[in-house]
């Protein structure tokens, strides 16, 4: 290896460590952190070497139900047998795959969303959820509606980061029309007023230029959605 | 070790872990982002991580709690570059006392000369080069937002940063 070679592992190593690598080039630093000894050991270094700058933040305890709240995000992405405060959460999303499967057939695009067509009783539910997703892959978002309160909810359940140059924009679609935005889905989550009726109402989370699509209109891919289902 | 027993599902080692490192990380999360709702956030992303990628860890890589950092500082970053740019924010001045504190043998516990031979390295950088390291290990800005803020070329500031660093490591090195 010659000495450039070796200069080059270390700044990219060290970048690593700083931060600044983007997401693209972070996930390729990672993917080689477990196949390449020389950048792995540049990267303990560079570890040992800024730990120190760390130290300087003074600590902070975080609030409690931090822990149980990683914990239930676990449990989510594994899908294992509830704790309680998210029991509601998995029987929707029980129901969610199971009404998915059932109407998945039936799914019908409209203006380019996957607007899925669900009978919803008209019953006077308190809370709806949505569970938002991309085509047969893990929930990213969770929505929930509280009823008397008027609100939606959104927040991540997966890992999934918008791509840099690119925001999340929620939209809000009644059946036969347009798409309202309801703003943009931050990773601390989003919480909106809701001035539609959730029953039947289908959620979608577009990509977006950073802070929104300038139209009013969803100008970038549907990546995730989902159709609010009132919980039991 | 606790990772390795979090590697294998190990909750309870998993919450002994967090008893143990929680305020620290949140500590570096909260210096990135300046909004409570987005760290809060940030750092359970950041165990959650933890958890999922305690198998990657061994000891080549060091200290956990350096390894641990990082993924904490990455989660806080991804969350902020969601964000407007921060540079015109009250954020892109650097706490004034930062590099007395880094400068301290008692900052750093056990490792009495790391910081302070950091310190002696980063105060041999040139001004802006230190300030751009600076921001982006504690605050952390990307390529995109030091380049505004130093009225420099992107391409510009990824050759300064790794020059530093390289200056840095040179430095850091001589001294072993």
């Amino acid at each position: 290896m010659t000495e450039t070679d070796r200069d080059d592992i270390d700044a990219l190593a060290g970048e690593y460590v700083l931060g600044t690598l983007d997401a693209d080039e972070r996930r390729a630093a990672e993917a080689r952190l477990s196949s390449d000894a020389g950048f792995r050991a540049a990267v303990a270094g560079w570890l040992s070497h800024l730990q120190p700058l760390a130290d300087t933040a003074t600590p902070i305890e975080p609030p409690d139900g931090t822990l149980e709240r990683v914990l239930a995000r676990i449990d989510l992405a594994q899908g294992v047998p509830a704790a309680t405060n998210v029991v509601e959460l998995r029987r929707s999303i029980r129901r969610w795959r199971m009404t998915t499967a059932i109407v998945g057939a039936a799914a019908a695009a409209l203006a380019g969303f996957i607007v899925v067509d669900l009978a919803v009783p008209p019953a006077e539910q308190s809370e709806f959820v949505a569970v938002l997703t991309s085509e047969g892959a893990a929930p990213k978002f969770v929505a929930t509606v509280d009823v008397a309160k008027g609100t939606l909810s959104i927040r991540q359940v997966g890992q999934e980061t918008a791509p840099p140059d690119k925001s999340y924009e929620l939209w809000a679609i009644e059946p036969g029309q347009a798409p309202k935005s309801m703003g943009l889905v931050e990773q601390a989550g989003l919480s909106r007023i809701l001035e539609q009726s959730p029953a039947d109402l289908t959620l979608a989370i577009s990509l977006e230029p950073p802070g929104g699509s300038p139209t009013g209109a969803p100008t970038g891919p549907v990546v995730f959605s989902g159709t609010l289902v009132p919980t039991e | 070790m606790l990772l390795a027993r979090v590697a294998a599902g190990d909750r309870g080692a998993f919450g002994v872990l967090y008893g143990r490192t929680s305020a620290k990380l949140f500590a570096s999360v909260c210096r990135i982002l300046g909004n409570q709702a987005a760290a809060e956030d940030a750092v359970q992303e950041a165990y959650l991580r933890i958890w999922n990628r305690a198998g990657d860890f061994d000891a080549g890589l060091g200290s956990p709690i350096a390894w641990m950092t990082t993924i904490a500082r990455h989660a806080a970053i991804d969350a902020a570059r969601r964000g407007p740019e921060r540079v015109s924010a009250a954020s892109a001045e650097l706490d004034p006392e930062l590099m007395d504190r880094l400068a301290d043998p008692a900052t750093t516990g056990d490792r009495l000369s790391a910081g302070p031979r950091l310190a002696s390295c980063l105060e041999r950088l040139e001004a802006d080069r230190r300030g751009m390291v600076l921001l982006a290990y504690c605050q952390g800005w990307s390529r995109e937002e030091l380049a505004r803020r130093f009225d420099r070329p992107v391409a510009t500031v990824k050759t300064i940063l790794r020059r530093s660093l390289m200056a840095l490591k040179e430095c850091l090195g001589d001294r072993d």
